[in-house]
C-alpha cells in the first residue's frame, strides 16, 4: 500500500470551508429561479385576456410612448388597473406559476437518480467484477479505498477507452468508479499512476462531490428541456416580430432581452459550473496527495514527454472554460494550493449576474399576483439572492485573508473583488431589464455606480471582519466569526436587494418622484400647524424622500445594526478573552522555521489596537450629536411659536434637524476613527454605530425633557418627562428618526472611511511618510475590573443596539405584513399621485382614440350612460313638477328625486376610482362631474329626507349642471371614437370592476 | 526458420487477439477479457470512436497509451476485410445487423478465413505497419507480429456457424446487481 506523506502544502486547504457547495447552489437557484420566470408568460398564454385594454384604458401604452409615465400612470390608478386586470386578464393562479419550477426540481431529481443508470450502460462500460481478471484490480482499488472513503465505489471499467482516466459518477451515498481500459492496463506496469489516478478519484468521493455536481447537470438538462425550449418556441415569434417591425424599440428590446435571458444564464452556468468544477479537482487533488498519491510522478512524465503551452493567452482564455485546470496548475497547487485561496475575478462577476437574475426571476414569480405582495414577503424573496451571493463571496473573501495571515502577507482589502462583483451585479440587472425598463439602457445609468459602491463597501466590510476575526477572535476555531459573518453580511445584502427592489431599480429606470410632491409630503408629515425661519423644506425633502424608503425596508434596522457590531463582537472578543487566538490557523497548517519569523512580523502587522480607540471617537459623536441637538433647540425656541403652532413643519423640523445633528456626530465619530486607526473600516463602523446610538439617546433624553431648560423649549412650556416617542408620535416622527439614525450609522461610516482613503496620499504628500499615525497598542487580556467591563461592553453594546433594531422591526411590522390589496387604497393612491404625478402621454391620435375606446369599453360608458341617463330621469320629473318657468318643490317631487340622486351619487364615487379618462379635454367635464355630484348628490338625498326645499333646490342644480358636464364628455368620447358603427356603442355597456383588490 | 504451415485454419478474430495479448502484453488481459463482453462490431465501433468525452468528475487527463489489444483487433478486422469480397460482405452484413438489431441477438463473430503464406505474410506487414504508426518500438512490434503469425497458424480453427460466447467471469458476481450484458445498449 502507497505510504502516506506528510502534506506538503504549506497552509491546509480545509482551513475554512471550501465554498463551493455555496455556488453550486447558486447555480441552482438560479436554474429553478429562471425556470419560473421564463414559464410564466407560456402558462399565461394558457389565459388569454385583455390586458392591453387596460393598458389603454388607464392611458398608458407601454409599447410606445414613454414607459415610465406609462407606467406611473398604471401605478397611480391601480385602484382601477388591478380590478380591471383580474377580470379582463386574469393572471394565471399561483400554483400554476409554482408548479413550474416544482416540476423542473422534480424531472431533475429522477433525473439525477437515472443518470448513473444512464453512465453504467451496457453501451458505454462492464461491471468489473463480471471481467476475468477484473478482481485483482478491485483488490487493488478496496485496498486504496481502505479507511479513505466511507463507502466502496462500484467498479465499472470502459475497456475501449485507451486513455489514462478515470471517473466517479454516481451519489455520495452509493458512489460509482469506471475505470478506463488504458488505466487498467497500465496497473501493471505503471503502478504509481495507477494508484494516483484511482486516489485522486477516491478524494473526490471523500470529498463529497458526487451528488451536487450531478444534480447540477441534471437540473440544467432539465431545465433545456423542459423550460428553454417551450420558453423560446414561444418567444421567438414574439422577438422576430420585434425585429422585423422596426421602429419599436420598446418591443425589440423586451423581446430580444427575453430571448437573451437563456443564453446568458446559459453562459454563467456553464462559466461558474466550470470555475467550481476546477477547484473541486485541486482539492481532490489535495486530499490524494495527503493520502500519498504520486501524483508528482503523473506530473513529471507529463513534464518529460514535453507538454508546454506557449500559447499562453490563448490558455488564459481556455481555462476558463475548462472543468479540469492544467496539469501544471494542478502540480504547482500541490506545493502551494494559493488557486483555492485567491479570490478570482471571474468567479465574482459570475455570483454578482446570477444573484441579480436570480433575484429579478424570483419577484417575476410574484409579479402576475402583485396584490399578494407584501413588504416582508419581497424581503424574503430578495433574502435567496443575498444568501447565496454572501456565502459564495464571504468563503471566499475569508479564505483570502486568512492565507494571507498565516504567511504573514498584507491583508487583502477587497476592492478588486467588490468591483467584480458590482460589476455581475449591474451586468445581471441590465441584462434582466430590471433596471432598464422596458428600453435597453437604464435612464439613470449613474445611479448603477451605486451598486458597484454597495459590493466594494460588503467586500471591504468582509475582508475587515476576516481580518478582525484572525486577529482577534480567541476560539479554537473560525466557524463561529465566520457564521456570524455569514449572517451579518446575508442581513445586509437582504435589505439592499430589498431596497433595490423597490426603489434602486425604479430610480435606475428614470423614475422618481416630483419634487413638489416630495416637499408637499414634508409639509403635511406632521399633523397640526406650525412653521419654521428659514424654510428648510427644499433640503429636507429630497433627502427624507430617499431615506425613508430605505430605513422602512423590513430588514434595514437589523442589518444596519449587525454592519457595525458584527466587528465589534470579533473585536471585543479578542480584549475578553485570552488575546489573539490563531491557533486554528496553525493548527493544520504547516509552520517551519522560516515561517516563525513570519509569524512574529505578521503578528506585529495584523495586530488589532485596543478597543479603546475606537470607543473614545465614538464618545466624541454622541457628544456632538447631543450639542446638535441642544443647538436645534435653541434655535427653535428663539421662533417663539405659540402653542397651538408648534405642530406641522416646526415639530417635524425639530424632529429632522435633530437627526441631522445625530448623523453629524456620527459622521464625524467615523471619520476621527477612521482617520486614526489601522482597522479604518471597522473603527469608523463601530464608532458611527455607538456614537449614533448614544446620541439618538441623549436626543430622546433631551426631548424628554423638553421645556425643563427654558432657553431649550420647543413644543413644552412647562417641565416634565413627556417620552420623546409620545411627543413626536405624529406620523410616526419619532421612528422616522430612529429608522434613519440606524441606517446612517453604517452609511456615514463608509462615507468616512472612502474620504479618509481618499485624502491618506494627499496627507502622507504634506505630511511626509512619519505622518503615519502612532502604533496602535494591541488588544490584550486584561485581568479583574477591566476584564468585567470588556465583557459588559461586548455584550450590552450589541444587545442595546439589537434591542433597538428588534423594536422598530416589530413596531413596523404590521404595516409591513400588509398585502397590496389592502395597502392600496383610495389614499394611498391620491398620495402617490400627489407625490409622483399622473403624467398624460403625449401620443398619436390613433393611439388615443384607442385609449379613449378601452377607457368607454372597460366601464366608462356603463358610467357615463347611468350618469346621463338618471340626469334625463331627473330633468323628466324637475319638468313635470314645473310650472312655466317656476319649479314647485313639493313632497312628492323630492321622494321621486331621491333614489335618483342617490343614483347620480352612487355613479359619482366611481369618478376617484375608475381611470381617468385618457384625453384630457374629456377628463375635465368627467372629474368636475365627479366633484359636483359627490357633494351635490349626498346633500339631494339628506335635503329630501328632510324635505328642505331650499337645500334641495340647490343640490339638484349643481347636480343637473354636472350631469351637462356627464353629457359634455361622452359628446367629446365620440367625438374622438369618431365612428358611430363602432361596436362599443352598442350591446349591453360593461360595468367597472369594483375597487376592491 | 520459418514454421508457419502452408495455409491457416479459419479462426476468430478475438481469439487471435486474446491470445497474441495473453502472449506479448498480458497486462491487457483483463481489458481484452472486459471487450469480449462485447459482440465484434460493438467492439469494433468502440475501438474506431474518437474521444469518449470528459466527465465533470473525472481525472482530467488526456492522454490515450497505445494498447497492443486495440490495436490488434483493428488491424485485423482490417486484414479480415481485405481478404474477403468486401463490398458483397458489407451489404449483406449491414442488413443483417440491422435484423440482429431488431431481434436483440448477438452477432457471430468474425472469422477470419484460412489463409496462404501470401496472406499470413500480408497480415504480418499490416501488424507491423499499424505497429510502428502507435509508436511501438521496432521490437516490439516485430514480436507482436510473431505472435499473431503463431495464433493464425496454431489457434483451434473455430465452426463458421456456432457463435463464440463471451467469456464467462471468474470472480463472483454481485446477486444484487442485474448482468451488465443484459440491456443490448447501443454505442453513443
Amino acid at each position: 500500500m502507497t505510504s502516506v506523506e506528510p502534506g506538503r502544502a504549506r497552509l491546509d486547504e480545509r482551513i475554512v470551508g471550501a465554498g463551493t457547495d455555496s455556488r453550486f447552489a447558486l447555480l441552482l437557484l438560479l436554474i429553478v429561479a429562471a425556470g419560473g420566470y421564463l414559464l410564466v408568460p407560456v402558462v399565461s398564454a394558457l389565459h388569454p385576456g385583455d390586458y392591453r385594454g387596460c393598458q389603454l384604458a388607464a392611458g398608458a401604452d407601454l409599447h410606445t410612448g414613454d414607459t415610465v409615465a406609462g407606467a406611473t400612470r398604471l401605478v397611480g390608478q391601480a385602484l382601477a388597473f388591478l380590478p380591471c386586470v383580474a377580470r379582463h386578464a386574469p393572471s394565471p393562479p399561483l400554483w400554476q406559476i409554482l408548479a413550474g419550477p416544482a416540476v423542473v426540481v422534480a424531472v431533475a431529481a429522477v433525473a439525477t437518480i437515472s443518470l448513473p443508470l444512464w453512465k453504467q450502460r451496457r453501451g458505454r462500460c462492464v461491471r468489473l467484477s463480471l471481467v476475468h481478471g477484473g478482481a485483482e484490480v478491485a483488490a487493488r482499488v478496496e485496498e486504496l479505498a481502505a479507511g479513505r472513503v466511507a463507502r466502496m465505489p462500484e467498479l465499472f471499467m470502459a475497456p475501449a477507452a485507451g486513455g489514462v482516466n478515470a471517473s466517479v459518477f454516481g451519489t455520495n451515498g452509493r458512489p460509482r468508479m469506471l475505470l478506463t481500459g488504458g488505466l487498467v492496463a497500465c496497473r501493471v506496469k505503471d503502478p504509481r499512476t495507477f494508484d494516483a489516478v484511482v486516489l485522486h478519484e477516491l478524494g473526490h468521493i471523500a470529498n463529497r462531490d458526487l451528488t451536487i455536481t450531478h444534480a447540477t447537470i441534471a437540473l440544467w438538462r432539465t431545465f433545456l428541456v423542459l423550460v428553454v425550449t417551450p420558453f423560446l418556441l414561444w418567444w421567438s415569434g414574439l422577438g422576430v416580430f420585434g425585429v422585423v417591425a422596426g421602429g419599436n424599440p420598446a418591443l425589440t428590446a423586451v423581446s430580444l432581452r427575453y430571448l437573451a435571458v437563456p443564453v446568458v444564464i446559459a453562459v454563467v452556468v456553464y462559466l461558474a459550473r466550470a470555475d467550481v468544477l476546477r477547484s473541486r479537482e485541486l482539492y481532490a487533488d489535495l486530499t490524494a496527495s495527503r493520502w500519498g498519491a504520486p501524483l508528482e510522478h503523473v506530473w513529471a512524465e507529463r513534464a518529460s514527454a514535453g507538454d508546454r503551452h506557449p500559447r499562453r493567452r490563448a490558455n488564459a482564455l481556455l481555462d476558463q472554460v475548462r472543468t479540469h485546470p492544467r496539469w501544471e496548475i494542478r502540480r504547482a497547487a500541490l506545493d502551494d494550493p494559493a488557486p483555492l485561496f485567491a479570490v478570482s475575478p471571474l468567479p465574482m462577476f459570475l455570483s454578482g449576474s446570477a444573484a441579480a437574475l436570480m433575484n429579478y426571476h424570483l419577484m417575476g414569480h410574484i409579479s402576475p399576483h402583485v396584490t399578494l405582495l407584501s413588504d416582508w414577503l419581497g424581503q424574503a424573496l430578495a433574502a435567496v439572492p443575498a444568501a447565496v451571493v454572501a456565502a459564495a463571496t464571504t468563503t471566499a473573501l475569508w479564505r483570502s485573508t486568512v492565507r494571507a495571515a498565516t504567511l504573514g502577507r498584507p491583508a487583502p482589502l477587497g476592492v478588486r473583488a467588490g468591483l467584480w462583483l458590482g460589476l455581475g451585479l449591474i451586468a445581471g440587472s441590465v441584462i434582466s431589464g430590471q433596471s432598464t425598463g422596458y428600453l435597453w439602457l437604464p435612464g439613470r445609468w449613474w445611479v448603477l455606480g451605486l451598486v458597484a459602491a454597495v459590493a466594494v463597501a460588503f467586500t471591504c466590510w468582509t475582508c475587515q471582519c476576516a481580518r478582525l476575526a484572525v486577529t482577534a477572535w480567541p476560539g479554537p476555531s473560525p466557524r463561529g466569526p465566520l457564521a456570524l459573518c455569514l449572517i451579518a453580511g446575508w442581513l445586509i445584502l437582504s435589505a439592499w436587494c430589498a431596497w433595490w427592489n423597490y426603489y434602486g431599480a425604479m430610480y435606475a429606470t428614470g423614475f422618481w418622484y416630483d419634487p413638489a410632491g416630495l416637499r408637499w409630503v414634508v409639509v403635511n408629515w406632521f399633523p397640526g400647524t406650525g412653521d419654521v425661519r428659514p424654510d428648510t423644506t427644499a433640503v429636507m425633502a429630497p433627502v427624507i424622500g430617499v431615506l425613508r424608503y430605505a430605513a422602512y425596508q423590513p430588514l434595514t434596522p437589523v442589518a444596519a445594526v449587525a454592519a457595525w457590531v458584527t466587528p465589534f463582537v470579533l473585536w471585543a472578543a479578542g480584549t475578553v478573552g485570552r488575546g489573539p487566538g490563531r491557533s486554528w490557523q496553525r493548527s493544520r497548517g504547516d509552520t517551519g522555521s522560516d515561517d516563525a519569523a513570519a509569524d512574529g512580523a505578521a503578528s506585529r502587522a495584523w495586530a488589532a489596537p485596543a478597543l479603546r480607540q475606537v470607543t473614545a471617537p465614538a464618545l466624541l459623536g454622541a457628544a456632538i450629536g447631543a450639542a446638535g441637538v441642544a443647538g436645534v433647540q435653541a434655535w427653535l425656541h428663539t421662533l417663539h411659536a405659540a402653542p397651538a403652532q408648534r405642530g406641522g413643519l416646526y415639530a417635524f423640523s425639530y424632529a429632522i434637524w435633530s437627526l441631522a445633528a445625530i448623523v453629524a456626530g456620527a459622521f464625524a465619530a467615523a471619520l476621527v476613527a477612521a482617520a486614526s486607526a489601522r482597522f479604518r473600516l471597522p473603527s469608523a463602523l463601530i464608532a458611527a454605530g455607538i456614537g449614533a446610538l448614544l446620541g439618538l439617546g441623549a436626543a430622546t433624553a433631551l426631548i424628554s425633557v423638553d421645556g425643563c431648560v427654558e432657553p431649550l423649549s420647543v413644543l413644552n412650556d412647562t417641565c416634565s418627562w413627556r417620552p420623546a416617542w409620545r411627543q413626536l408620535e405624529g406620523g410616526n416622527t419619532f421612528g422616522l428618526v430612529a429608522h434613519i439614525t440606524l441606517l446612517m450609522a453604517p452609511v456615514t461610516a463608509v462615507a468616512a472611511t472612502a474620504l479618509a482613503a481618499l485624502f491618506r496620499p494627499v496627507r502622507r504628500a504634506v505630511l511626509g511618510k512619519n505622518a503615519a499615525p502612532a502604533r496602535a497598542r494591541s488588544t490584550c487580556s486584561p485581568a479583574g475590573r477591566r476584564r468585567g467591563g470588556a465583557v459588559l461592553a461586548a455584550v450590552g453594546v450589541p444587545g442595546v443596539a439589537l434591542a433597538t433594531a428588534a423594536v422598530l422591526t416589530v413596531g413596523d411590522a404590521e404595516a409591513q405584513l400588509m398585502t397590496k390589496a389592502r395597502s392600496v387604497t383610495v389614499e394611498a393612491q391620491t398620495a402617490f399621485r400627489r407625490v409622483a404625478g399622473l403624467p398624460v402621454l403625449p401620443v398619436s391620435r390613433e393611439v388615443r382614440r384607442r385609449q379613449v375606446r378601452a377607457w368607454y369599453r372597460l366601464g366608462g360608458r356603463y358610467l357615463l350612460d347611468h350618469a346621463i341617463g338618471t340626469g334625463r330621469s331627473m330633468a323628466r320629473l324637475l319638468r313635470e313638477a314645473g310650472h312655466g318657468n317656476r319649479l314647485e318643490v313639493t313632497a312628492g317631487l323630492m321622494a321621486g328625486m331621491r333614489p335618483l340622486c342617490r343614483n347620480m351619487a352612487n355613479v359619482a364615487s366611481w369618478e376617484p376610482v375608475y381611470f381617468e379618462i385618457p384625453d384630457p379635454a374629456a377628463q375635465t367635464f368627467w372629474h368636475r362631474f365627479g366633484l359636483a355630484v359627490q357633494s351635490a348628490g349626498p346633500e339631494c338625498v339628506r335635503a329630501a329626507e328632510r324635505e328642505d326645499a331650499v337645500a334641495f333646490r340647490i343640490s339638484v342644480a349643481k347636480i343637473m349642471i354636472a350631469a351637462v358636464m356627464a353629457v359634455d364628455a361622452s359628446d367629446r368620447i365620440k367625438a374622438i371614437v369618431d365612428d358611430p358603427s363602432d361596436p362599443v356603442f352598442r350591446g349591453v355597456p360593461v360595468a367597472p370592476p369594483q375597487p376592491r383588490l | 526458420m520459418d514454421t508457419q504451415p502452408e495455409c491457416s485454419s479459419a479462426v476468430a478474430v478475438r481469439d487471435v487477439v486474446r491470445r497474441v495479448v495473453a502472449d506479448c502484453a498480458p497486462e491487457e488481459s483483463v481489458v481484452v477479457e472486459g471487450l469480449l463482453h462485447y459482440s465484434d462490431a460493438e467492439v469494433l465501433a468502440r475501438l474506431r470512436r474518437r474521444g469518449h468525452g470528459r466527465d465533470p468528475l473525472g481525472f482530467g487527463l488526456a492522454d490515450v497509451v497505445p494498447l497492443v489489444a486495440p490495436l490488434l483487433w483493428l488491424v485485423l478486422e482490417s486484414a479480415r476485410q481485405k481478404l474477403t469480397d468486401a463490398a458483397v460482405d458489407q451489404a449483406a452484413r449491414g442488413s443483417a445487423a440491422l435484423w440482429r438489431r431488431i431481434r436483440r441477438r448477438k452477432a457471430p463473430p468474425e472469422i477470419i478465413p484460412p489463409l496462404t503464406r501470401e496472406q499470413q505474410a500480408m497480415v504480418r506487414r499490416m501488424v507491423l505497419d499499424a505497429a510502428a504508426e502507435a509508436g511501438l518500438p521496432e521490437s516490439r512490434a516485430k514480436q507482436i507480429a510473431d505472435s499473431v503469425g503463431a495464433a493464425l497458424a496454431l489457434t483451434k480453427p473455430t465452426p463458421l456457424t456456432e457463435p463464440t460466447a463471451p467469456t464467462e467471469p471468474s470472480a463472483p458476481t454481485e446477486p444484487d446487481e442485474p448482468h451488465g450484458g443484459a440491456a443490448g445498449g447501443e454505442p453513443r
